[in-house]
């Protein structure tokens, strides 16, 4: 397919600001943590890292609890990824595969509780969570989290799953194997990059999720990074360049894992969605 | 539908969709799932459906009485909740035009073959992967109305608003949260709609260029109707996540200044944990169900209508 | 054989995700898990929460007190939590409303009488010595019952820097003149809250001149928004608003760092505060001044410590609060918090006095402050609170006029209960 040269490159052009645009906050994050404090409240405070200031990162360390909050973070994010899927492929592997009464209510109400704002249900939540000892629990963080993702993951693999031929199925089955068996073995490998897909939605939600983590945890040491980060807005004395490195830190390994898993995740939510 | 009890393996017949095979077997696949999202979404939206219809407050969440439609009637009496609804409407509209037409954008432009363009990809995406508490953060900084770099960038070219203020300006805190909310979201329509592309019949493509068509005419013929569906679900899923969300324009302006950046997650938040009246909170909350349910209505039904006008052409 | 396999399988999925979940997820509660009440076959745990805890200076100091606690007597331990200090308000009401909570919690003092008059807080007579206290902490009484006592009063006065202040205003026209004076090169006059955000912190300001011009927000329980002195106290504070003075859209946080970096020259705040910009730049130099308003009264903002309703522990919460009001805890108390005082009386030491002149200042005023609530409608402060700000901010914002502003907000407020 023929075209033009310069079609082409004014396209990389835009291409290129807008990735710059993209990038550029996080960019300003880093410039931010390195400027002194000297020169920080200047109209014309410096626009390029300050590399000498990297030391700002190490307070961060130091002087804030925010190793204790990523590890909380990753534990909560790792959990309701691990437990969204557990749920999630079963469910969307006999939406997609079966037909029986009420199937159609089941798919509507897995979209409809897509539109349940966390901040609608916390307060009942609470309530729910204290009746089950769930309070100051990550495995209680978890489990809510896990809730609220489970019907995107759900309807992701449930086009992923409608995707694999049943010929696939059936050829298993004549050979002997389970129902269990033909989900395991034979369509998981092949929608493995909606799975990866839908691993990553899922740790993310665990992972930037804000309102939850602040309600059910009254102990420091439960407190995940987004509550962490959270707190330093109107406190008064953490120098914002360390809120920044905390940002910055908080920030990468969500990113940094999702740069590791793109390619899997653009042709997996492709997959899902396309059919859907 | 064919029914379960029967085995034939004729191909013509049976729904290539639908396996046959115990009875009960869906429901022992769905019932894990379906129990756990009654325990900690269903009982939840049961409570709060009847908080709606009651004066509970947030430090006695469940000694309440109950009061009929009062909390209703009081909201809607509120010029305040009416403002939230404008507000949302609005929020929600250029939500999803913005991302959709963003991502659009961004979409063809990515769809060609080039060096770097995977890397261009990466970066592209960055912003949906970002945690919103942290974007809310860097967003407020750069937004100073004396420090930001937002306000020192625009002078350059003359553009900064009057007395530098973004979000405590009436007129300029909404696009201010919408340009943030966009920058998060666009990521994913770009990477769903570019999939899409993907899938476009090149055969077609090439077919319509030995017609003569000119890229807005084959744009028209043929890529449009492919992409047509994700478009449409992707602009559903905007709109429904557009009316979640939460921790950006909480922790930006918290609703304001003076309601202008309110939506009805905002405003039910305040009711509820700040003004402490958790009647009136769900009461927020449900008329919010509502809209959210009609616009998912609506949508099924113009999307089954066209599916349904497809077969038939 | 079919449908074995599959529950098999079914089962074995459940359980694989159960175990999984099980070992990625933490232990949970500490403290609960622990024996309630004081039990002699282990130490009890009690939970701490309070905003201060999270502040860079004081917040570790405080936690050195209770660490000494800790190690002073093997009865009860004491946990520090931090709540962010933007939600603490609605984090603790909404654990303590559904049944949990920690042990002790260091209420806002508006979200105090709230709690109090909802019985969220037990009774703590029996561990207070009422003379020792500070006048102001009657406010923690309702019905001749003591249910909490200041973690720390803080006074509010005018706080300048010495260095950028040329005339230190004695009346409110000449601190506009001031303000306008010191408003160039980057630095600005003057600074107060008025964003959405902050909507604590902004009643807390627009009280002061209120109460500054003679006004009060309500009488006996009826409110008195539209009062002659009320008027006048938030035309004044508005007049600042457009003078151009202040920073706009700049928080507390960041507007008492810039003063710390020398581009702020005024603001009202509370005593508290000098710690905090000294330690954001000790070479900043501080001073202060009796607020220039018409009228003596200026307003206090407390912590108040009191006893969840819903703690088991409630002998070991009352074992560390007695503890606390010490004198010898007091002293400590009272020299790491700066200008703020602690629940009781405890005279400045010189060393203090010389490293920290201003604070006599904050002392001074003790006689005159009152607490940031509506006489009559304390229960209520946090609505009538918001009511208020609400209107305030569209009056800054120039959406109304100060007469129909407050006439609106009294109407609201009336509705109250």
């Amino acid at each position: 397919m023929k075209q033009s040269r310069l079609g082409l490159t004014i396209a990389i052009i835009v291409l290129l600001v807008i990735a710059g645009l993209a990038v550029f906050p996080f960019y300003w994050m880093f410039v931010t943590a390195t400027t002194p404090t000297s020169n920080f409240y200047d109209e014309s405070a410096q626009l390029f890292p300050n590399l000498a200031n990297l030391g700002n990162f190490f307070g961060a360390f130091t002087d804030t609890p925010m190793l204790s909050w990523l590890g909380n973070s990753a534990i909560v994010a790792t959990g309701t990824m691990v437990l969204a899927v557990a749920f999630g492929v079963p469910t969307a592997y006999a939406l997609s595969r079966f037909s029986f009464r009420g199937k159609a209510i089941i798919g509507l109400s897995l979209f409809l509780t897509q539109m349940l704002p966390e901040a609608v249900l916390v307060v009942p939540l609470f309530s729910i969570f204290a009746a089950l000892g769930l309070i100051n629990s990550l495995f209680g963080l978890i489990l809510v989290n896990a809730a609220f993702v489970m019907p995107v993951v759900t309807l992701v693999l449930m086009g992923a799953i409608d995707g694999v031929p049943t010929e696939i199925d059936e050829a298993a089955r004549v050979d002997g194997a389970t129902r269990v068996g033909v989900l395991t073995r034979m369509v998981i490998p092949i929608i493995a990059p909606s799975l990866a897909a839908v691993a990553v939605i899922a740790f993310f939600h665990g992972w930037n999720e804000y309102i939850f983590a602040l309600t059910f945890t009254t102990q420091d040491s439960l407190h995940t990074a987004s509550v962490g980060l959270a707190g330093f807005i109107g406190e008064l004395t953490t120098p914002t360049q360390q809120v920044m490195s905390v940002a910055i830190v908080y920030t990468l390994p969500a990113v940094a894992l999702y740069l590791l898993l793109q390619r899997f995740i653009v042709s997996g939510i492709a997959a899902g969605s396309v059919k859907g | 539908m064919t029914s379960s009890t029967t085995r034939q393996r004729s191909p013509r017949r049976r729904d290539p969709r639908r396996i046959h095979g115990l009875r009960s077997m869906p429901y022992l696949f769905i019932a894990p799932a379906a129990l756990y999202l009654f325990i900690f979404q269903g009982i939840p939206l049961i409570q709060e459906f009847r908080l709606a219809f009651s004066n509970a407050k947030l430090f006695r969440p469940n000694d309440f009485d109950f009061v009929g439609f009062d909390n209703f009637v009081s909201i809607s009496q509120d010029d305040g909740f009416w403002q939230a609804v404008s507000v949302t409407v609005v929020y929600v509209i250029c939500c999803v035009a913005g991302t959709v037409l963003i991502g659009l954008g961004v979409a063809l432009l990515m769809n060609r073959k080039f060096k770097g363009r995977s890397v261009l990809r990466s970066l592209i995406i960055i912003p949906w992967a970002a945690p919103p508490v942290a974007i809310a953060l860097i967003a407020v900084w750069m937004l100073d109305a004396r420090y930001g770099i937002v306000n020192r960038a625009l002078a350059l070219g003359g553009l900064a608003p009057e007395g530098g203020n973004w979000l405590n300006s009436t007129t300029l805190a909404l696009p201010a949260v919408l340009i943030v909310t966009i920058w998060q979201l666009f990521p994913f329509t770009s990477v769903v709609t570019l999939a899409a592309l993907q899938s476009v019949p090149e055969e077609l493509n090439e077919a319509a260029m030995l017609d003569g068509a000119n890229a807005r005419q084959r744009f028209a013929a043929v890529t449009w109707p492919t992409i047509r569906p994700t478009v449409a679900l992707v602009s559903i899923l905007m709109t429904i996540w557009s009316l979640r969300r939460f921790e950006l324009i909480w922790l930006m302006t918290q609703g304001g200044p003076v309601g202008t950046t309110n939506t009805l997650v905002i405003d039910l938040y305040r009711e509820s944990f700040i003004i402490r009246d958790l009647g009136q909170g769900a009461a927020i909350g449900i008329v919010g169900l509502l809209v959210s349910l009609t616009i998912t209505v609506i949508y099924f039904i113009l999307s089954n209508r066209a599916a349904r006008s497809e077969v038939t052409r | 054989m079919q449908r074995r396999n599959l529950l098999a399988g079914v089962a074995a999925l459940a359980a694989a995700g159960l175990i999984l979940t099980g070992c990625s997820s933490s232990t949970g509660g500490g403290g609960d898990a622990n024996n309630s009440g004081m039990n002699p076959d282990g130490p009890t745990v009690i939970t701490f929460a309070a905003s201060i805890l999270g502040e860079t200076q004081r917040g570790p100091l405080i936690g050195e007190m209770i660490t000494d606690f800790n190690e002073s007597q093997s009865d009860v331990i004491v946990t520090p939590v931090t709540i962010p200090f933007s939600s603490f308000g609605s984090t603790m009401f909404t654990q303590v409303g559904g049944g949990e909570g920690p042990d002790i919690i260091a209420w806002d003092e508006a979200d105090y009488f709230q709690a109090m008059d909802q019985g969220l807080t037990l009774p703590i007579d029996d561990i207070v010595d009422e003379d020792a206290l500070l006048a102001s902490s009657k406010n923690e009484i309702m019905d001749g019952k003591r249910y909490g006592v200041p973690l720390n009063v803080s006074n509010y006065a005018l706080i300048y820097n010495p260095d950028l202040v040329t005339n230190v205003p004695t009346n409110f026209d000449e601190l506009v003149a001031e303000a306008k004076a010191q408003t160039k090169d980057g630095v600005y006059g003057f600074a107060f809250r008025h964003t959405e955000a902050e909507e604590a912190g902004v009643w807390s300001d627009v009280s002061n001149y209120v109460y500054g011009f003679g006004g009060d927000w309500a009488k006996d329980g009826v409110p008195t928004l539209t009062d002659p002195a009320v008027i006048d106290g938030v035309t004044a504070m508005k007049e600042l608003y457009d003078a151009g003075v202040i920073p706009e859209g700049a928080t507390a946080a960041e507007y008492r760092k810039m003063f710390a970096e020398g581009k702020v020259a005024m603001i009202i705040d509370n005593g508290g505060v000098p710690t905090v910009i000294n330690g954001t730049n000790p070479a900043t130099p501080i001073a202060a001044a009796v607020a220039p308003f018409p009228t003596d009264s200026i307003g206090e903002i407390s912590a108040v410590l009191g006893i969840n309703v819903n703690t088991k522990k409630a002998d070991a919460a009352k074992a560390f609060l007695s503890w606390f009001l010490e004198p010898e805890q007091q002293a400590t108390l009272q020299g790491l918090l700066g200008g703020s005082q602690a629940a009781t009386t405890v005279p400045r030491t010189e060393e203090e006095l010389a490293a920290r002149p201003y604070v006599t200042v904050f002392d001074e005023v003790s006689a005159n402050t009152k607490a940031f609530a509506p006489e009559g409608l304390e229960a209520v402060t946090p609505q009538f609170r918001h009511i208020v700000v609400e209107q305030l901010l569209r009056i800054f914002q120039g959406q109304v006029s100060v007469e129909d502003g407050m006439a609106a907000a009294q109407k609201e407020a009336e509705g109250l209960k």
